[in-house]
């Protein structure tokens, strides 16, 4: 893997180093990234996003703390192989929940009532 | 109303910097007049008359004014406004009535027909035309040409304007010129010359540089408009080898630029051939007239004219445009904050200090004064040669010497950073300038010490004069070097 | 005194500590007690709109102007009096650089490789032929997006471990800029240089600095670091009936046409937004760098 996987929008709200963060987690949860696999160096992905290494370094270290990410001695960050948060269906669905908890207060608020809305959403699913 | 608005149109076309530039010549054509009348009044001399008047008159307007109409209509053109570009021309129909047609009809000065006198304004009016509307070098031509016509011509004998027969050479003359302007105009028009490049109408540069000057918010340098202008063999080649933190001065100089750079030998030798050769012309041109003018006892009066020559150039011109071209140049560096000064303030290695401060006082002021000094001495053997009176030896020594004194005092005020306000220093240049021209003409004056002038000789008067510029010149001076004492570091702006 | 000692103390440890700059040009404020300190090893990015007084702060805290009042240390020392040890660890890039425009670019990192003891010939050629200067032309004749390349290739040549660049991006081209950013980027990483640069190009202060500074007329409205920024600031809108019981404490308050007030507010030390963001029509946005100081500075 290398550091042109993460993508990088300095203009959003969302923190640069939290952008890293929720794209590692998506990718691992979605399988791009597999267990043991060598991250990128902190100077490759900040040299390539032209962004501050410091950034890189802190969402490592935070991923590492979400036991995303492991550090091994020598190597550098590889994607931790305890199947704890990853793999399983609940962290997955659990990335999902922010989305799900928009568009339940959207329907709240156009004052839809719930089996249309799960009808569509089901339609979508199965399409 | 619409006469009003024609009239108006150049006016309105002319840059805020050509705008000031005319209103000070207004002011020294005024003050020339006065100084006139008062020299009428003192020896009653013949006023000159209204036909030399009305040919200077014609001149200035058609070489300041008018040629913005040019660039108006061809601005006009090029932004589809046909209304405007036909007004401009309209306008310019207007002025040829007013200054050329109108007179010519109304006023009839001895010895002219009025097809003459109209003819002789054309060319007045052709010659400032020429001067904006074609490349700088042929303000030489121009200058060379007049004054062929003006000695050589008299002395071979050529009908002079206004006499029977000048038409023969002045409408020639009139129809080359009107070609050359129409030649360089199309070129303006074909978009076949840039207006940086050295061979641009005056015009276009006159214009090119007020804008240069005035986009720059932060205080242009300006030295990089000037060298983008120049070709590439015609730029200095600084001389790198002995700069570094061992030569502080070198090195100084070296980031001052200009006149003050350290320059290759090849290059050096480049430079005086530069300023040298148009001073060797001019004094040549001058030998050769005179020889013409006098015929007999020609060894001598070729000496003497060509010695006069030499003063006048050298003394006059050359070490007051050495003052102002050195002063221009620093007063820019010490205004531009985004140049050389951080440069120089941050870069590690230069002397600190008291010892910092001299050194780039030496650096500015030796290569400064270098070349006054020379041409001091210049002076100095052109005198002893001439054996001229005693009074005005005195003067003509104290010429460069003026030039020197407003070089170091001005050096101090712009580095101590204690520059009086712009109009101050004018008007104390545009003395300065003026003593020393009056000081440079004595010799060519006759008995100037019977010249009174009020109650004192005007001997009497022009000493008092150089006294007031001398002391005013020193508190300036001590001024200055306060500044440079007090000041944490001298790289600061000023 | 022990207060004065801890002062000393605190700005030798601090890459640049400015404290009460006042400054003025031709009558108008520039800049009206400006405190910034910036710790070594951060980027810090200074935005603003044109005329909030970035230069003068910048050259001010530099020493490159003597202000009206106020102290400057950079690297410990007073700013006014640099010794030679200092100014051969700093480097400083102005807006449009113009300086030894009759020299070459070859010409120019000759003059100055003499002076700066850690001059790094390698990178003045790789990047030389990287960002493709013409070096055997005048500097003069340079476009100026070639011409502020030039500049900041002297700047990075001399291995800073201060560098202050001025505007640096407003010149170059959007690859050049990247470019740019890396380098600052890797620097400040690597070689641990601090760094401060003003731009009022927000995307490029979000990817590079890790703190940034607002100078709003002449007066620092916000510093802290970027990251921090975008979590803590954020767009309260409130409706017309709701818009009596905005807080008072806010960055910015803009009024609308319809009675409606939108506030730019902070979380308090708790993390939370003011009460207000829960009254019923209440809306909280995230605002992007951009936004917030579209926000403030309007």
């Amino acid at each position: 893997m290398d550091a042109s996987i993460l993508t990088i929008q300095p203009g959003s709200p969302e923190p640069i180093y939290r952008q890293i963060v929720e794209q590692l987690r998506r990718l691992i949860a979605g399988g791009q990234l597999r267990a043991g696999e060598l991250l990128p160096s902190v100077r490759e992905v900040a040299g390539f996003h032209a962004i501050n290494p410091m950034t890189v370094s802190r969402a490592y270290g935070l991923a590492e703390n979400d036991g995303l990410l492991e550090r091994q001695r020598g190597k550098g960050m590889v994607v931790a192989t305890s199947d704890n948060a990853s793999h399983n269906q609940g962290a997955r669905l659990r990335l999902l929940e922010p989305h799900l908890q928009q568009a339940a207060r959207h329907a709240h608020e156009l004052e839809l009532p719930a089996e249309k809305v799960l009808r569509r959403l089901q339609q979508l699913l199965e399409d | 109303m619409n006469l009003v608005r024609w009239l108006l149109l150049p006016w309105w076309a002319t840059t805020r910097a050509m705008q000031i530039a005319i209103g000070a010549l207004l002011g020294l054509i005024l003050l020339t007049f006065g100084a006139i009348a008062v020299f009428h009044y003192i020896q009653h001399s013949s006023m000159p008359d209204s036909a030399d008047m009305l040919s200077i008159i014609n001149l200035l307007v058609w070489a300041l004014l008018l040629p913005n109409l040019l660039v108006l209509a061809r601005d006009a053109r090029a932004l589809r406004l046909p209304a405007l570009e036909r007004e401009a021309v309209i306008s310019l129909g207007v002025y040829a009535i007013l200054f050329i047609v109108a007179p010519s009809l109304l006023f009839n000065p001895p010895g002219f027909t009025t097809a003459q006198f109209m003819l002789a304004l054309s060319l007045c009016a052709g010659i400032g035309m020429a001067y904006m509307c074609l490349p700088g070098y042929f303000a030489l031509v121009i200058v060379i040409g007049w004054l062929l016509y003006d000695h050589a011509g008299k002395a071979l004998g050529w009908p002079q304007i206004g006499q029977a027969g000048s038409t023969t050479w002045v409408l020639p003359t009139l129809i080359l010129l009107l070609l050359a302007i129409a030649w360089s105009w199309r070129r303006v028009l074909h978009n076949a010359v840039s207006a940086s490049s050295y061979n641009a109408p005056m015009i276009l540069k006159f214009r090119n540089n007020a804008w240069n000057n005035r986009s720059a918010g932060i205080g242009n340098n300006g030295g990089s408009a000037m060298i983008r202008q120049r070709p590439n063999w015609m730029l200095s080649q600084p001389d790198l080898r002995r700069c570094g933190p061992e030569y502080p001065q070198h090195s100084l100089r070296l980031a001052m630029g200009g006149m003050f750079m350290p320059l290759t030998v090849t290059s050096r030798l480049r430079q005086c051939a530069f300023f040298v050769l148009p001073s060797l012309l001019f004094v040549a041109v001058m030998m050769l007239l005179s020889l013409q003018n006098h015929h007999g006892d020609g060894a001598l009066s070729l000496w003497k004219a060509g010695g006069f020559a030499a003063l006048v150039w050298g003394g006059g011109f050359g070490a007051s445009m050495l003052a102002f071209a050195c002063l221009m140049q620093l007063a820019m560096r010490w205004r531009s904050a985004n140049a050389e000064l951080p440069l120089l303030t941050l870069l590690p290695g230069l002397p600190a200090g008291e010892r910092g401060k001299h050194a780039l006082l030496r650096a500015i002021l030796i290569p400064a004064l270098r070349w006054q000094l020379a041409l001091w001495l210049v002076l100095l053997c052109c005198m002893i040669g001439l054996h001229l009176s005693k009074s005005s030896d005195v003067f003509l020594l104290l010429t460069p010497l003026g030039a020197m004194g407003f070089t170091i005092a001005f050096v101090l005020l712009i580095v101590g950073g204690k520059l009086p306000r712009p109009w101050a220093s004018t008007a104390l240049g545009i003395f300065g300038c003026v003593l020393i021209n009056v000081s440079l003409f004595i010799p060519a004056l006759n008995d100037t010490s019977t010249m009174r002038i009020g109650g004192g000789s005007l001997l009497e008067l022009l000493a008092a004069a150089w006294i007031v510029l001398g002391s005013v010149l020193l508190w300036l001076g001590y001024r200055g070097w306060n500044g440079v004492v007090q000041r944490r570091h001298l790289f600061l702006p000023s | 005194m022990s207060a004065m000692i801890r002062e000393r103390e605190s700005a030798t440890t601090a890459a640049l500590d400015a404290s009460g700059l006042v400054h003025c040009y031709e009558g108008s404020n520039a800049l009206c007690g400006v405190d910034l300190r910036l710790e070594a090893g951060s980027v810090l990015g200074l935005i603003g709109r044109n005329g909030a007084g970035k230069s003068t702060l910048i050259r001010a805290m530099l020493g490159l102007i003597e202000p009206l009042s106020g102290s400057a240390f950079v690297l410990g020392e007073p700013a006014l009096k640099l010794s030679d040890a200092v100014k051969a660890r700093i480097a400083y890039v102005p807006q449009q650089p113009e300086a030894l425009a009759w020299l070459t670019a070859t010409q120019m990192f000759d003059y100055l490789s003499r002076f700066y003891p850690r001059w790094d010939r390698g990178f003045v050629l790789r990047t030389l032929d990287r960002w493709q200067i013409p070096a055997n032309r005048v500097l003069a004749k340079l476009s100026p997006g070639e011409r502020q390349r030039v500049d900041l290739i002297r700047a990075l040549a001399s291995q800073p471990e201060l560098l202050v660049l001025d505007e640096p991006a407003a010149a170059l081209d959007p690859v050049a800029r990247r470019d740019l950013l890396r380098e600052v980027a890797l620097r400040a990483g690597e070689a641990g240089a601090t760094v401060l640069f003003s731009t009022h190009i927000v995307s490029d202060l979000e990817r590079v600095a890790s703190d940034i500074a607002f100078l709003h007329q002449g007066r620092l409205l916000l510093h802290c670091p970027t990251d921090d920024t975008k979590e803590r600031y954020a767009r309260l809108w409130l409706p017309a009936n709701e818009s009596a019981s905005a807080p008072d404490v806010a960055l910015s308050r803009h009024g609308h046409p319809d009675g409606s007030v939108s506030l730019v507010v902070e979380r308090d030390a708790g993390g939370r937004w003011p009460k207000a963001a829960e009254l019923p029509g209440a809306r909280i946005d995230a605002l992007g760098l951009e936004d917030l100081f579209v926000e403030i500075a309007e």
